[in-house]
């Protein structure tokens, strides 16, 4: 057969394939009227496919394709991937990764490693070598076992390849591909069940659990062990969950769970989209942007999960990791030739916290220059979880140039507020960002701009304090910022958002957060083995 | 000594309990504020991000003869009009008839054995010159001067802290095209620095035991390469260990007055290294003087002493390799000149260090500008 007519064929045959997938999955949901019933979609962000093929099929496999722009909403991406869909370009995409996966998975040089036996290619339709194959990945993909129309459908997929003169193992090759480009691979379906104990209402189904579970805590499909505890139902028992959160939170993985929070939470992956004056910031290669990322990860890492530290404490830290291209950035010695080390800041420093790394600095400013306003707003945003209204449409811009001839970022916003129409606003971030006006727009230390003396006294709420440590010392007491990680972590778990069930638990997880000393271990297992963590209310809109 | 490096220093001597024990590498940048207060109990230092000769240009008047040919342009004139065309038009016919470059018997190639072959004369500066020079009070001075002579054993031995250090290496290059302002020198000019291939660090500090207040200033070379930032430049504040090789550790005694370094003579010797060359820069009787910038944080002055001819040689003349290949003819083609017309020209104008023997001068004035970043000199040996 002419290979272009091959590839038109089996084309076909995958988007059959996902037509089928979505019938059948119809006819499931029609039946969960009664019994399951998908109560909300996620669409999986870059990171998480990544590492949900990476854990399914090793880090040897790699992924040819664009990802469909992660959304963000309420200021993270776990949030907004319930509002993502895919485009018609974007399933594009979605399918020629499916099939690149899918040829290295089975290509003749790695197909030992995932299919131990031998297909059956004159049985294609029942063979049991390449049911077992797909009945056993189809699960690790779509996180719990294939239905038998799904199963069937994908084994067709195999007959008809062959029927069109393919081999068999091309055959199994565009059934996984059909596996890995359909909507419940893309997308994290929560289904709920009948709740047996109590007539009428309803429950997540067992691997809809693992899968919340899984991807709150390691941002990454469910385990084997996982998958398995929700097939014996033990998700539904508090000790079996209480058994399996343990285990999670014991993990390694769980850091790349947490880096994957925190990256969301600071916004990290706008960092590419940082763009800054060659010229003024030669320091500021892609590699140390990159560094800089890392930093800010390792120190949270290293603080919240290896130290098991108060959460409040990040903003008077001390000490942060270093390695040779950052100690440019912060003008400090590194010794260690290759890799990180630890840096402590001595009292006399002005660097000191969370604030005071250059990942945030250069994040949260202009290209050509730091921004108190923007850094302000990030502070309120990010660790106060306050709302700063946007510039009103009619903001007069031509304000702005009266104001470049002032010397210092502090003169420039003075007369900036003394616009109504900016003072409003700006009032609530200035006074923050300003206390950080020592660091450049790439985050290095400085005392002057302009040639003038910056000042860096400011105020939070009320409370006025002076530079960096000053900043961090004021969040370090606010009581919002315990309440505001709470919420958070909540909302990238992808808690319940019905106010009736969000307002009485996060009240509960706040005293207890403020009980564990500020833990977020225990702020994760207290999330994680909450009953009500994974109520949902069933609308019939739904239903699919 | 400006105010604000005396208020530094004493802050440094106090507040870290280590009298006696200081370190200015960083003042300028402290005073500047691009360094963090909390950071002065680190020791400091400085990565050289320019190291070039000082060729100043020549005048109309200082070649009357021309520049000096180099073997292409020999070849050349020596052709009728005719037969020099093609090779004009296509650069490998050139290479293919000048060729081999790279000789298998060192004493077949002028520039790997430039003694072995008769001196073809080479055009040099020999008329007085007005250029900067480093005087013995550590001042620089731009006065009009006849050549430089090569003194007596004896003369040169209780004279040479008087003496003010010429730049009679310039006299030797200044007929050569590629050391014109614009010429192929100036173009590669720090290249060596920026390909990682030469890093420079300076130290300075360590005793101030002494009762004239000086202070230790240290040379070194390092094997790890500078890093560049986004404008092309070395970055600051690079962490960077000198060479575990204890000759490449030059010490000087030094004196920081008004914001500007000096040292007493010393004798120096760093790693030279540039594309195929793996030699040493030695200079003897080398003084420093650094003007340290308090709102960049940036030093920047000349480097002067007498190098050593058989370094000269080895780095500029034969440019070895760590084969041992020389490169050197293909670089004296490319500059306009010939190895065995520099090889005579630099033991004609050679100006220091008679032998007590042949009373024949064995090393030549020389003149580099510096110019150094702030950055952390790791792995130093301890203060003397």
């Amino acid at each position: 057969m002419p290979e272009a007519r091959y590839r038109r064929v089996v084309l076909l045959l995958c988007l059959v394939v996902w037509a089928a997938g979505a019938h059948a999955s119809g006819q499931v949901s029609q039946q969960a009227q009664e019994t399951d019933a998908v109560v909300a979609m996620y669409r999986l962000t870059q990171t998480q496919y990544r590492q949900s093929i990476a854990d399914i099929f090793g880090d040897g496999v790699r992924i040819y394709g664009r990802f469909e722009p992660d959304y963000r909403r309420d200021h993270l991406l776990a949030t907004g991937s319930a509002w993502a869909s895919v485009s018609p370009s974007g399933f594009e995409q979605y399918e020629r990764m499916a099939r690149g996966i899918a040829e290295q998975v089975l290509g003749a040089e790695q197909r030992a490693r995932f299919l131990a036996c031998e297909p059956d290619a004159a049985n294609a339709r029942t063979d049991t070598c390449i049911q077992g194959f797909l009945a056993g990945y189809g699960e690790k993909l779509f996180r719990r076992p294939l239905t038998a129309d799904e199963l069937a459908s994908r084994l067709e997929v195999v007959a008809q390849v062959l029927e069109i003169g393919g081999d068999v193992h091309e055959g199994i090759q565009y059934a996984l591909a059909s596996l890995l480009a359909s909507p419940e691979f893309l997308f994290r379906i929560e289904a709920v069940e009948p709740e047996p104990q109590r007539p009428g209402e309803t429950r997540l189904t067992g691997y809809s659990k693992a899968a919340r579970l899984s991807f709150f805590l390691w941002n990454t499909t469910p385990d084997t062990q996982l998958l398995a505890a929700a097939e014996r139902g033990e998700l539904h028992d508090p000790a079996g969950m209480r058994r399996q959160v343990k285990r999670l939170l014991a993990s390694p993985r769980l850091e790349t769970g947490m880096r994957s929070l925190f990256a969301d939470m600071l916004r990290f992956d706008t960092f590419p989209e940082v763009s800054k004056d060659a010229a003024l910031y030669p320091v500021l290669t892609s590699e140390v942007a990159q560094a800089m990322q890392e930093q800010t990860l390792q120190t949270l890492m290293q603080h919240l999960l290896v130290e098991n530290a108060d959460y409040r404490e990040l903003f008077t830290r001390e000490s942060m990791p270093m390695d040779r291209r950052l100690g440019m950035v912060y003008a400090v010695p590194v010794t260690a030739p290759e890799g990180w080390d630890s840096y402590r800041f001595n009292e006399a420093s002005a660097r000191g916290g969370l604030l005071s790394q250059a990942s945030l600095l250069s994040l949260h400013a202009h290209a050509g220059s730091s921004s108190p306003t923007l850094r302000g707003l990030f502070v309120r945003e990010t660790f106060l979880c306050q709302t700063v209204p946007p510039p009103p449409a009619d903001v007069d811009f031509t304000l702005e140039e009266g104001f470049a001839v002032e010397a210092t970022a502090r003169e420039r916003l003075t007369r900036h507020r003394s616009e109504p129409v900016c003072a409003g606003c700006h009032h609530l971030m200035d006074p923050i960002g300003l206390t950080l006006e020592q660091f450049d727009g790439v985050g290095m230390y400085r005392t002057r701009e302009n040639g003038h003396l910056i000042d860096v006294s400011g105020e939070l709420d009320g409370r006025q304090f002076s530079g960096a440590k000053g900043l961090g010392q004021a969040l370090s007491e606010h009581p919002r910022v315990p309440e505001c990680l709470v919420n958070t972590v909540y909302r990238y778990a992808g808690g319940p958002q019905d106010d009736t069930v969000q307002g009485p638990l996060l009240q509960t997880l706040n005293a207890q957060f403020a009980d564990s000393g500020y833990r977020l271990r225990d702020l994760l297992r207290q999330i994680a083995t909450s009953d009500d963590f994974y109520s949902v209310s069933v609308s019939d809109d739904w239903a699919i | 000594m400006r105010r604000g490096h005396c208020e530094v220093l004493s802050r440094l001597c106090l507040r870290g309990g280590i009298a006696g024990l200081v370190f200015v590498g960083s003042l300028a940048a402290q005073a500047a504020g691009i360094v963090d207060a909390g950071l002065a109990s680190e020791p400091g230092g400085y990565l050289v991000t320019e190291f070039r000769l000082v060729t100043p240009g020549a005048g109309p008047e200082d070649c009357p003869d021309g520049f000096n040919e180099g073997y292409s342009q020999q070849f050349l004139a020596g052709l009728p009009p005719a037969e020099r065309e093609p090779y004009e038009k296509d650069p490998r016919l050139l290479q293919q008839a000048l060729a081999p470059w790279y000789y298998d018997d060192p004493a077949e190639d002028p520039c790997a054995s430039p003694a072995a072959f008769p001196d073809p004369g080479m055009r040099t500066i020999e008329r007085p010159l007005t250029m900067t020079r480093f005087e013995p009070d550590g001042s620089l001075s731009t006065r009009e001067l006849p050549p430089s002579q090569c003194p007596t054993p004896e003369a040169f031995a209780t004279q040479v802290e008087q003496r003010t250090i010429d730049n009679q290496y310039w006299r030797v290059m200044g007929c050569v095209r590629g050391y014109q302002a614009n010429g192929l020198a100036a173009s590669f000019a720090d290249s060596a620095i920026l390909d990682g291939s030469m890093t420079i660090l300076l130290s300075v500090g360590g005793a101030a035991s002494a009762d004239d207040g000086a202070i230790d200033v240290w040379m070194y070379s390092s094997h790890q390469p500078v890093t560049v930032g986004t404008d092309g430049k070395p970055l600051p504040f690079a962490s960077l260990p000198v060479s575990a090789e204890s000759r490449y550790h030059n010490v000087a005694r030094g004196h920081l007055r008004d914001g500007v370094l000096t040292t007493d003579r010393f004798n120096l010797r760093i790693i030279q290294a540039a594309q195929r060359l793996d030699s040493e820069l030695y200079l003897r009787d080398a003084r420093l003087r650094l003007e340290l910038d308090s709102e960049t944080g940036v030093a920047s002055g000349f480097l002067a002493g007498y190098w050593d001819l058989d370094s000269l040689a080895h780095a500029a003349i034969r440019i070895q390799d760590r084969t041992g290949l020389s490169s050197g003819k293909p670089a004296a083609d490319a500059h306009g000149y010939t190895c065995p017309g520099k090889y005579y020209a630099v033991h004609r104008l050679a100006d220091g260090h008679p032998d007590p023997e042949s009373g024949h001068c064995s090393s030549i004035s020389v003149l580099y500008s510096v110019r150094a970043v702030p950055a952390f000199v790791l792995d130093a040996p301890k203060p003397m």
